[in-house]
């Protein structure tokens, strides 16, 4: 599969990567910039609650998809080490996210309760993308 | 004679009977009751897209856990045989080949991922190797090198003597 993906991507799968995890990572700031819009946090946007809500839901669909795609290749491709520490902390983060994610959705899309902790998954989740842009993004682009 | 009755025809609990109107006595209040306990219910129910969201996501941190486990002891540490570098968990070993001029250096793939060998030579080039293939060198000079696919990846050859 990986293989499959070098060829298409004309063997710049990484880079690849390195687009989609940073289009994520920004994805992830402008969430959090419209959850405050509605959350009642500080108003980083002048936008309505309304119009920050519906830019909050397609922005977060965009990123999730994004961010499945490169977690995908992720597994299937390099996951395993656990050396050197870049590595691990990217892998923790990465499970880290995931896991957030899972439970921010049950509580939200199943059990239909949690909205008082919804910002705290929110920071939480941003600060993991965060920690996952710096241990590969940024790793790549100071290799560079 | 008590309040005039809406007529039993009344619209059912759906979401065109206006909501503004609770204090509306008899049938009619009855139906706008009963539309608003079947949306409290229908908002009090999972959605079908988020339960698969959920065990998407779940899925992924799962599949991660597994594959990072089992990886770690899959193509780990194959031992250096001379004149051969292995690529397994994202690294070169050794990560300094010592190698007599004009002797053939194999690099091989035991990872799970493909990579490349890269010297600042352009004549020094693999391409993408896939796993479980290799690559054959005659060294004439020393080199450092390393896999354009993963940033961190890179090793050097040296000559012997």
């Amino acid at each position: 599969m990986i293989k499959f993906l070098n060829d298409i991507t004309g063997g710049h799968l990484l880079l690849w990567k390195v687009v989609l995890t940073s289009i994520v990572f920004a994805l992830a700031g402008l969430q959090v910039a419209m959850a405050a819009r509605f959350w009642g946090g500080p108003f980083l946007v002048a936008l309505n609650p309304g119009t920050a809500v519906r830019v909050h839901r397609v922005s977060g669909r965009v990123a999730l998809t994004l961010g499945v795609l490169v977690a995908l290749t992720c597994i299937a491709g390099p996951a395993g080490p656990l050396s050197p520490t870049r590595v691990a902390l990217h892998s923790i983060f990465g499970i880290l996210v995931f896991t957030v994610l899972a439970v921010k959705f049950l509580l939200i899309k199943v059990l239909r309760q949690g909205d008082s902790v919804l910002p705290l998954i929110g920071s939480l989740l941003f600060l993991s993308f965060a920690a996952i842009w710096a241990t590969s993004v940024a790793d790549y682009v100071a290799a560079k | 004679m008590g309040e005039p009755r809406q007529p039993c025809h009344a619209p059912p609990a759906a979401w065109w009977i206006p909501r503004a109107q609770p204090s509306r006595p008899g049938l009619w209040s009855a139906a706008v009751a009963e539309a608003d306990r079947h949306e409290a219910a229908v908002e009090k129910r999972a959605s079908p897209g988020g339960v698969l969201a959920v065990l998407l996501f779940a899925g992924l941190a799962v599949a991660a856990v597994v594959t990072i486990l089992y990886r770690q002891n899959q193509g780990t540490s194959a031992p250096a045989k001379a004149n051969t570098v292995v690529m397994a968990q994202i690294a070169f070993n050794p990560k300094t080949l010592v190698a007599a001029k004009g002797s053939e250096v194999t690099f091989e793939n035991k990872d799970v991922a493909p990579h490349n060998v890269t010297a600042d030579d352009p004549k020094i080039d693999s391409g993408t190797i896939a796993p479980g293939k290799a690559f054959r060198l005659v060294v004439q000079q020393p080199f450092e090198y390393r896999c354009t696919i993963h940033p961190g990846m890179d090793a050097k050859v040296v000559l012997a003597g």
